[in-house]
């Protein structure tokens, strides 16, 4: 049993339910209990993390085209940087730089139009062109490296390391974590939501936060709550342990690919191909297992013949601009929701901390207002150009 | 420059040849030699020809191999950096995040070294890239049997003699694990050691004009049915209308302190040692066991010159168990290694049974040189230069629970855990034989059956 989980039954009542024990729902618990709140549950149908936050791809910035996602994701880049300090557990960020990486003109010609905005929000990022891109990436196939931005700051975290970091965390300040109990439903009367009901029975709850990952759109359902959400699934491989080549966290967007060379050596990689895998089955798909191996092989010449150590899939709900959902749900007061997360690892530290808030003062940061869940009702979408995912629903075929 | 016979593996040569120190692990630097001998343990990977991460106990010698140990500093045979865990016991886990926080200049030379000390292999060299595959070939079939040790030969050859067409899968020598052993196994109410009878099988798969043998590796099964076979030259998609996972098992090792040592070793890797390889895994021997297998074993290893210290029996009574070390030598299966060059052992004709004992501890610096054993009596010091564990063994069934798991089409682990498959599937197109389903002992009858039965399902289907 990981340190930090209850062996407990959960009582039956608390002041806030989160659903969910991924790194947003662990993240959040630790924050409300770090503004007081102490009676706090985290349920989990499963482990905690065994979802997306021990699936994902593990990196980080805050290197984005739009201002909405870069203010956000700076937040949480500053968090990131005294992470480990904060939890007092090695969370093994390494600020190691992160890529975009330009493999057409007007890949570039864009890098150069997101570095303006950046400057503007005061995010440090650099232009690179061709030479100095291949510099950087002396393994790479220079066919496919014309330039890109780089973001020194920035890099990747240990995922598994993130999870126990914030489990032991929230413990520590009285959080209850529960595995191995599911959520059926959200209860709700009068517009207000009054508990959950469980396969350990019913739990009555002053609040509710839907922190559910995959199943978000399910758990909404249950509270009357609909939300345009997709289930999305997404895979990545990683290879036996190799001698240093990459010291970067690179994202292609040319490849819809995303990976980085761990401390411990392996190479880690997802792509995707251009169209959204909707489904909630966490089986690798053998296509998938192909187009990783093609496209990482072409941007690495030399990773052919290098043994694969793992391949698997993991699912997240995805809206239509591909941008979470931070807040109140729409029409049922004190339930919320930090859901549609695709890059939801490195943004944790900021979503949970500005949610915490708003469940405990009411205040909602500026920097959470714009991806709210109304604005999926009122398609007022959030334009994001930089991610690495194929765009589903409503901007397919941007 | 290692001389080697053709057809032996890259770590049996370099075992032979003295070498006991074949890679290091990753963190504290631990020495690890030859152990399994069918590439399941990751205790000698090494670098052949630039390519690296190669399993070398199941890497054939071609002759004239560059090959180059992994990890290590200065070298893998001398690893200062083993004393790491000497003084880890000194150091609270996570010491230097706290330390980097006040120092943060000390995280930056640090990041420096942990760079250099991290993974294994170079990216493979340009001149070892490995052979750019040709395009996918699909490939249907009545019967696909994937594992060509004794049970997936027996199910292919029934399979074929009932008219199906059948490929078999197999990733080095057919015949498999029980090439490296010598109990006796039944075969159509014959018996014969498992060796003479994987010989045999082998031969008359190969033959056979049903069966279309290929030698790579099934990657896995994936949606739709599709099984990806990976040769040294190309990638097989197959489609059978029949799977048949034939896919083995891998031996348990035991836990105690040295276990990884640099001669320990498990049965199956000193049976091919002994048998396949023929060469000798040291010079005196402990047998570990809780069944008939570590008797077969070590009279094997008598036989083969091989002196047994003694053999460790967890079970408090062996019973019949004992005769093995006395029955008379069966016929063809010599095991003695052609060029052996331990000492001849006196063949006192018996071994020394330990009953209710366990190893405790391996010592040694760097490779075993004395085994711990608790006896009902006592502690006891046994020298020996290889610790043989014959204990049970796990099922490979990785292929079939990748079915399985597709099936349950889970959004979450398999509801009530990892259950093996059993041969109810064979009417959805999966039948698991031999010990990947956890049949206890050789059942190759069982398993012929098992084949049979798919073919006269293709023909109602």
């Amino acid at each position: 049993m990981l340190p930090g989980v209850s062996s407990e039954l959960p009582a039956r009542s608390y002041d806030v339910v989160i659903v969910g024990g991924g790194v947003q729902g662990l993240a959040l618990a630790y924050e409300l209990c770090r503004r007081g709140v102490t009676s706090v549950a985290v349920l989990d149908r499963s482990w905690p993390g065994s979802g997306a936050s021990g699936r994902n791809g593990e990196m980080i910035r805050s290197a984005f085209a739009s201002t909405e996602w870069s203010r956000l994701f700076h937040h949480s880049l500053a968090r990131w940087a005294r992470l480990s300090a904060e939890l007092d557990f090695n969370v093994l960020f390494s600020p190691t730089g992160y890529l975009i990486l330009a493999s057409t003109e007007d890949e570039v010609r864009r890098c150069a139009q997101d570095a303006a905005t950046h400057a503007r929000l005061g995010i440090d990022t650099e232009v690179l062109d061709a030479r100095a891109a291949r510099r950087l990436l002396p393994a790479a196939n220079p066919d496919l490296v014309f330039g890109g931005l780089l973001q020194p700051r920035a890099g990747f975290a240990h995922h598994d390391a993130v999870v126990w970091a914030y489990l032991r965390a929230a413990a520590r300040l009285g959080a209850h974590v529960f595995p191995g109990v599911e959520v059926h439903a959200v209860s709700t009367a009068a517009g207000r939501v009054t508990g959950v009901r469980t396969s350990r029975g019913p739990i009555s709850a002053g609040a509710v936060v839907n922190a559910a990952g995959a199943a978000a759109g399910q758990l909404n359902q249950t509270a009357g709550v609909r939300l345009p959400l997709v289930q999305a699934r997404l895979e990545m491989i990683v290879t036996e342990a190799l001698k240093p080549f990459l010291r970067h966290a690179v994202a292609s967007p040319h490849l819809l690919g995303y990976c980085h060379q761990t401390g411990r050596g392996e190479f880690v990689g997802g792509t995707e191909l251009p169209r959204t895998d909707e489904t909630g089955s966490l089986n690798a798909t053998y296509e998938l297992l192909r187009d990783m191996a093609r496209k990482w092989v072409r941007l690495f010449p030399a990773l052919a013949g290098v043994r694969l150590l793992r391949h698997w899939a993991g699912t997240v709900s995805e809206a239509p601009d591909l941008a979470p959902v931070i807040g109140t749900a729409p029409g049922i007061s004190r339930f919320y929701l930090t859901i549609g997360w695709v890059y939801g690892f490195m943004a944790a530290p900021a979503s949970a901390d500005l949610l915490a808030e708003q469940i405990v003062t009411g205040h909602v940061s500026p920097l959470i207002e714009p991806f709210s869940a109304q604005r999926l009702l009122d398609g007022r979408l959030i334009s994001e150009s930089s991610l690495v995912v194929a765009a589903g629903g409503a901007l397919a075929g941007r | 420059m290692i001389a080697a016979r053709p057809g032996q593996s890259v770590a049996s040569a370099l075992h032979g040849a003295g070498v006991r120190v074949l890679a290091r692990s990753p963190k504290y630097r631990r020495p690890r030699g030859y152990t399994c001998g069918f590439g399941a343990c990751g205790n000698c990977e090494l670098t052949i020809d630039g390519l690296p991460g190669v399993a070398a106990c199941t890497a054939p010698v071609r002759g004239g191999e560059v090959i180059s140990r992994e990890r290590g500093w200065p070298s893998a045979r001398v690893d200062l950096l083993r004393t790491a865990g000497l003084v880890a016991r000194f150091l609270p886990a996570g010491f230097q995040f706290r330390l980097f926080r006040s120092h943060p200049w000390l995280a930056s030379r640090a990041a420096a070294v942990m760079a250099r000390l991290a993974g294994a292999g170079t990216l493979p060299a340009a001149t070892a890239a490995a052979p750019r595959l040709a395009a996918a070939t699909a490939d249907s079939c009545d019967v696909l049997v994937v594992g060509g040790g004794l049970s997936g030969c027996a199910a292919a050859l029934a399979a074929a003699q009932a008219g199906a067409t059948v490929v078999l899968a197999h990733r080095g020598q057919l015949g498999g694990r029980s090439l490296a052993r010598v109990h006796p196994v039944t075969r159509a109410g014959l018996q014969a050691p498992a060796r003479q009878v994987a010989t045999s099988l082998a031969g008359q798969v190969a033959s056979h004009p049903g069966i279309t043998v290929i030698e790579g590796s099934a990657l896995g099964w994936y949606e739709g049915g599709v099984i990806p076979l990976l040769t040294a030259s190309e990638l097989i998609e197959c489609r059978p209308r029949h799977l048949i996972a034939a896919t083995g098992s891998y031996d348990v090792p035991a836990l105690h302190p040295g276990n990884d040592k640099p001669g320990v070793m498990l049965a199956d890797g000193v049976g091919r040692l002994l048998a396949v390889d023929r060469v000798a895994p040291g010079r005196r021997a402990v047998v570990l066991t809780d069944s008939v297998r570590g008797y077969w074993l070590a009279r094997q290893l008598r036989e083969s010159g091989v002196s047994v210290a003694a053999l460790i029996d967890r079970r408090q009574e062996p019973g019949a168990d004992l005769a093995v070390l006395s029955r008379p030598a069966q016929s063809g299966c010599s095991t003695r290694p052609a060029h052996d060059s331990t000492r001849p052992a006196r063949d006192s004709g018996s071994v020394r049974v330990l009953a209710g004992s366990d190893v405790s501890r391996v010592l040694g610096l760097g490779r075993v040189r004395r085994v711990q054993v608790a006896t009902p009596r006592g502690r006891r010091h046994l020298a020996a230069d290889l610790l043989c564990i014959a204990l049970g063994e796990q099922p490979a069934n990785e292929l079939a629970l990748q079915w399985r798991y597709d099936r349950a089409g889970s959004t979450e682990t398999v509801p009530g855990g990892w259950q093996e498959p059993s041969a109810d599937t064979a009417g959805q197109g999966l039948t698991v034989v031999g010990s990947a389903a956890g049949w206890a002992g050789d059942d190759i009858d069982r398993a012929a059956c098992a084949g049979a039965r798919a073919a006269a399902l293709r023909r109602s289907a």
